[in-house]
């Protein structure tokens, strides 16, 4: 990033927490750090809302928080995320709501996926020989308050990516009722059944390094003080025997922790050992980093992002891969949609970000026919929306899943309530990208990529594509024809296509 | 070990602090006017000690709390020694004012109880048109019960006869009028006091009326504010009517000018509910306290004006923050000029680049500089945020105000935190340098008081080193709550920390002293009072450390038990300045580890008060703090000595006079 400030505010399961920090010739500094507690899990897992006084409480932390930020004068370079305390809340919309009409603080809510994202970039440059350890795979865990998310990377790719309900104060609501004496046996068989469902696919990558992160680590930290960031499974189990038979006022005074860490601690050592019996390896990485600090580094464009775009091709393409799709054609569509994008900037005026998205949308557009090749485009629009994309934010992948069951010209009155959520700018945006994508996939219609180059001349009344092939094309001029038509009433122009037999 | 011999009681180790402090006023070295403020501070120390300490004494009586504390001692045991102590320091006060009144006449100040003919008129006048109009005598009867007195006032107590008839008539003095009235005729200077005045015209006042007999007193009241501050959703609004309960606490002492007749003793203690023992005699001047304002023109009866000075020339305008941030600064009131922090306040206040400026206040000025400056900078736009403790000891009123007229100017005001009195001393001025935030920390060993600055002496460190600003940081974010996050890195904090802290600093000396026989410890607070850490300190004692306490004032550790404290000595140096800065000093192996500290040893800085302790590490400064160390350790001039539970005067006797406080009037700091 730039010289200059930066802040970030998370809301988290049990504690919403401020960093603010200044940027000054590629070093960074944190200039404030403030926790307040506030468990708005305890109110989302128990009860499946946020209640009122938490609202209420939650204002006067974030108002002060504010206040915090205008004494640095921080202006607009801020983000406010929340995780799952706000995000499985059922007046999730009334709290981002209330926040935004109280304090003008727009409240980005993450998914598990993104989250889990968050925390590998910044994993990544955290760990030196990080690009070492991910040739060989590893297993990315974060223990948090509400949930356990899971992916597996390996060669640059997310070869793998879940969340589990099974946090440790998620646990620790669910069972409040038990007797302490039950409690560690209710923890495990629920760990368990959870883990059940992954555990054969975790297990075959056969993956050796594993690296924890979440909250968790700031507990496991504080007991063990290790020099290094690793530590073994017999610490946990170490930790487990101490604790399994104690009361929460003799785990907080053992280990000198706070109330609500002594609190969430059995489930949680429940959950690592759950887990880590998942791996072969005793010893286990940990991120030292804070959630707050690489929301920061990430949202403030600070961590090292030259493979990035890499890495987000390949995870698609495995995606794909693992779909059966035409991967020629899928390139082929890629690559034109692109270059009509460029080719065309003056016409949409779309910005780099929508280029990604149709970028996405060209290589999954054809996943369906993993199904059934008949409709196969609605296939792909649930196929594309059931995926978690690295660096694509929620709304954006609802975005692509549309883009790719557009791409076929028939157009069905139900795939209007499918959009009808979005603003009339996005859906103005969404029509574009759909026609470049059309248009991109009328030039490989055969999918035989027959077309070996093309141009575009543009004259008053008409785009003039100058298609040359060795042969006579036939397929693609008819199909661009159709296909066309939406990016003619989009803009007005006609789409004329010029063959040039080479 | 027992516990019963191994502490001095708290109270009785203040009387002789109170002792020391009185027996300034007989020290020759002393101008006279001097030595008559002493005996006014002796006074009003007394007043305090009276509506605190002995209040909380009687409480426990009434409470029937009838435990021994570690001093061996029950309340009603320490109330009985209390009684004898200060009957018998009001004999020695008595005995030096008059001694100082007497000298005083020979440099022509006369302080007067009898209307010489030259001054009747002046006193007549003073009378009519000054106190006549604002009292209102109350001859009691069965309609005319006996008035309320308020506490710190004083009142006459007159036996009358008329037409073989007796009565009795309360006159209370109002606390509105001037306490010491002047005159001046040629160079000779008459002064009277308030009660004189009346006292000589009681037969006008009654003037149908044979006086017969008349009494002076003085009410003191218990003046604890009991402030329940959970659930409390307006603090300032709680401590103001909690001042107001102040004024009519329950009385805890009676003065009274000479010895009571059967029949005003039980007037007395029927009427104010008062037990026979807290009646106290004393003498005519009856307020002492009041002399603290009194001023004469000869020069030659004050100390000699000093000029305070800057430290290293350096000058508070915009060039200090470059100056700080390579230079730490630290100054040594009243010998460097208090101003400096002001003035610093000041140039952030009207410097472009800062961004906020925060600040505790515990105890300031009426006319504070620093919180106009304050007041300034939120004018000026910059974030100020002020922690101000409301419940600072007979500063609650004051401190009322200044929250008030500081949210006014647009300032954060916040009260700390509930259950603790912020005590720690701190300004934190954030500046945003083109781009980079440097914090400018300043972090005191006493209040931002710019009067008692000029008569305390204490410690102000000023430093841009980047750990400390970020505790200092974290110290306001905790007080205003920002935050719950506590951890520190160069900062100690009370409550939780800092008693862990310091005892870890003695085991450690413990654990050189067993290895290398080197141990060494070096204390200067003010109090010494906390059970853990004086058992920490006899166990540094027993392990062959080497104890060195400078105590100003209370200390509950006994010096020369065997076994126990035969390696620590106490001193107590009691001077011209109050000694207030707390400065620690460890050997630590040959590391030399020094701290400055807003916290004395006692339980209520360590558990009850937000207080600060850093370690001072650039070398420099570190020689200078130890240098100070040495010096007031080796004090033989102003220096007491503790022997078991006795204190004893250091004489010089033939050896080169050590004056802690002349030299640093001489030399730099």
């Amino acid at each position: 990033m730039k010289n200059g400030l930066f802040a970030v505010i998370n809301i988290g399961t049990s504690a919403f927490r401020l960093e603010i920090g200044s940027f000054l010739d590629g070093k960074y500094r944190q200039i404030e750090y403030l926790v307040k507690s506030l468990s708005l899990g305890k109110d989302t897992f128990s009860n499946g809302f946020i209640s009122s006084a938490s609202i209420h409480e939650a204002y006067d932390i974030l108002k002060k928080f504010q206040e915090k930020m205008n004494e640095y004068k921080i202006g607009k370079k801020f983000e406010v995320i929340a995780t799952s305390g706000v995000r499985e809340a059922k007046n999730r919309d009334f709290f981002l709501d209330f926040m935004d009409k109280k304090l003008g603080m727009k409240i980005r809510v993450l998914t598990p996926y993104e989250e889990l994202y968050i925390r590998y970039i910044g994993i990544k440059n955290e760990f030196e020989r990080f690009n070492i350890l991910e040739k060989g795979g590893v297993t990315l865990v974060n223990v948090s308050s509400g949930n356990v998310s899971i992916a597996v990377v390996k060669n640059k790719t997310i070869l793998y990516a879940d969340s589990l309900h099974f946090g440790s104060l998620r646990l620790n609501e669910i069972f409040k009722e038990l007797d302490e004496k039950n409690k560690v046996y209710a923890y495990n068989r629920y760990i368990e059944g959870m883990i059940s469902g992954v555990e054969y696919v975790i297990s075959s990558f056969k993956i050796k390094n594993v690296v924890f992160s979440g909250s968790s680590i700031n507990i496991l930290r504080e007991i063990f003080s290790p020099s290094n960031n690793y530590l073994a499974q017999k610490d946990i189990e170490f930790l487990f025997n101490e604790i399994k038979k104690e009361s929460i006022d003799f785990i907080r005074d053992r280990f000198a922790i706070r109330h609500n860490e002594a609190e969430v601690l059995k489930p949680m050592v429940c959950v690592y050992l759950n887990v880590l019996r998942l791996f072969e390896n005793d010893l286990f990485y940990f991120s030292k980093t804070t959630f707050p600090r690489k929301l920061l580094m990430y949202y403030s464009k600070s961590y090292k992002q030259k493979n990035l775009k890499e890495y987000l091709e390949k995870t698609v393409l495995n995606i794909g891969e693992k779909y059966n799709f035409d991967k020629r054609h899928a390139l082929y569509v890629r690559d034109s949609a692109l270059n009509l994008f460029d080719m065309l900037q003056n016409h949409h005026l779309l910005d780099k970000k929508h280029k990604q998205l149709l970028e996405i949308a060209a290589l999954l557009h054809d996943v369906g026919y993993f199904v059934n090749e008949e409709n196969h485009e609605e296939h792909s629009y649930y196929i594309i929306n059931s995926l978690h994309l690295p660096q694509i934010e929620e709304k954006d992948s609802r975005i692509i899943a549309l883009i790719a069951l557009l791409h076929k010209e028939k157009e069905r009155d139900v795939y209007l309530r499918l959009y009808n959520y979005l603003s009339q700018e996005d859906i103005f945006m969404l029509k574009k990208l759909v026609s470049l994508l059309r248009i991109a996939d009328a030039l490989d219609a055969s999918h035989k990529q027959l077309i070996k180059g093309f141009s575009v001349k543009f004259d008053k009344n008409s785009i003039k594509i100058k298609l040359s092939s060795n042969n006579f094309i036939f397929f693609e001029l008819v199909s661009l024809k159709k296909k066309a038509r939406l990016f003619e009433e989009l803009f007005g122009i006609k789409i004329e296509a010029e063959q040039e037999i080479e | 070990m027992s516990d019963k011999f191994l502490f001095i009681n708290r109270e009785l180790s203040w009387l002789d602090f109170n002792e020391r402090v009185l027996e300034l006023s007989k020290e020759r070295r002393f101008p006279l006017m001097e030595r008559l403020k002493f005996i006014s501070i002796f006074s009003n120390n007394l007043d305090e000690f009276f509506m605190i300490r002995v209040a909380g004494v009687i409480d426990q009586i009434e409470l029937g709390y009838d435990k021994k504390d570690r001093a061996g001692l029950t309340p009603k045991e320490v109330l009985h020694y209390i009684r004898k102590k200060v009957e018998r320091l009001l004999k020695k006060q008595g005995k030096y004012f008059f001694l100082i009144k007497a000298q005083l006449k020979k440099h022509s100040v006369f302080i007067e109880d009898k209307f010489s003919e030259c001054v009747s008129e002046f006193c007549e006048l003073v009378f009519e048109q000054t106190i006549l109009p604002a009292i209102s005598p109350v001859t009691l009867s069965a309609s005319n019960p006996f008035p309320f007195i308020y506490n710190k006032r004083s009142a006459f107590i007159v036996e009358m006869e008329k037409e073989g008839k007796e009565y009795v008539s309360v006159v209370i003095i109002p606390d509105k009028l001037k306490k010491i009235y002047v005159k001046d005729i040629g160079d000779k200077r008459y002064v009277f006091t308030l009660e004189h005045i009346v006292a000589n015209k009681l037969n006008e006042l009654f003037k149908n009326y044979k006086i017969k007999d008349y009494y002076i007193i003085r009410v003191t009241r218990d003046a604890d504010l009991t402030i329940e501050e959970e659930g409390s959703e307006d603090l300032l609004l709680l401590v103001e009517q909690e001042l107001d309960k102040r004024r009519k606490g329950q009385i805890v002492r009676v003065e009274i000018n000479k010895k009571p007749s059967k029949k005003i003793e039980k007037l007395l203690m029927d009427n104010l509910k008062i037990e026979k023992k807290y009646i106290y005699e004393t003498f005519d001047f009856i307020d002492l306290t009041s002399f603290f304002d009194f001023k004469v023109e000869n020069k030659n009866l004050y100390f000699k004006p000093f000029k305070s000075y800057y430290p290293n020339r350096v000058k508070p305008d915009s060039s200090i923050f470059d100056y700080i941030k390579n230079n730490d600064i630290l100054l040594y009131r009243p010998y460097n000029d208090f101003s400096f922090i002001s003035k610093l306040v000041e140039t952030a206040a009207n410097d472009e680049m800062t961004l906020s400026i925060k600040m505790t206040i515990y105890r300031v000025n009426k006319d504070s500089s620093i919180v106009k400056n304050l007041i300034k900078a939120a004018e000026n736009g910059k974030s100020v945020c002020v922690v101000i403790e409301l419940k600072a000891r007979f500063d609650e009123q004051m401190n009322v105000e200044w929250a008030k007229e500081l949210e006014n100017a647009g300032c954060i005001v916040t009260y700390g935190i509930p259950g603790l009195k912020v005590h720690t001393k701190n300004i934190l001025i954030t500046r945003n340098e083109n781009g980079r935030i440097v914090e400018y920390s300043h972090i005191a060993t006493g209040n931002y008081n710019e009067e008692t600055a000029k008569i305390y002496t204490d410690l102000d460190y000023i430093t841009a080193k980047e750990d400390i600003g970020i505790d200092n940081a974290n110290i306001f974010n905790y007080l205003m709550g920002y935050t719950d996050y506590e951890k520190w890195r160069k900062i100690a904090l009370a409550p939780n920390y800092l008693r862990k802290k310091l005892i870890k600093l003695i085991d450690n000396e413990i654990i050189t002293a067993k290895t290398s026989a080197k141990g060494h410890i070096i204390i200067k607070v003010n109090s010494l009072i906390d059970e853990k850490l004086i058992e920490k300190l006899y166990e540094a004692s027993q392990a062959g450390v080497k104890v060195d306490l400078i105590v100003r004032g209370v200390c509950g550790l006994k010096t020369d038990i065997k076994g126990v404290s035969e390696n620590i000595r106490v001193v107590s140096i009691v001077g011209r300045f109050l000694e207030h800065p707390r400065v620690f000093y460890f050997y630590d192996n040959g590391n030399e580890r020094v701290f400055i500290s807003s916290a004395d040893f006692m339980e209520r800085n360590m558990d009850r008060r937000v207080e600060s302790m850093i370690e001072i590490d650039e070398p420099v400064l570190k020689r200078r703090l130890f240098k100070l160390l040495k010096l007031h350790f080796n004090d033989n001039v102003n220096a007491w000595q503790l022997n078991g539970d006795k204190y004893k005067k250091i004489k010089a006797a033939g050896l080169r006079r050590v004056d802690s406080q002349a030299y640093y009037l001489e030399k730099k700091f």
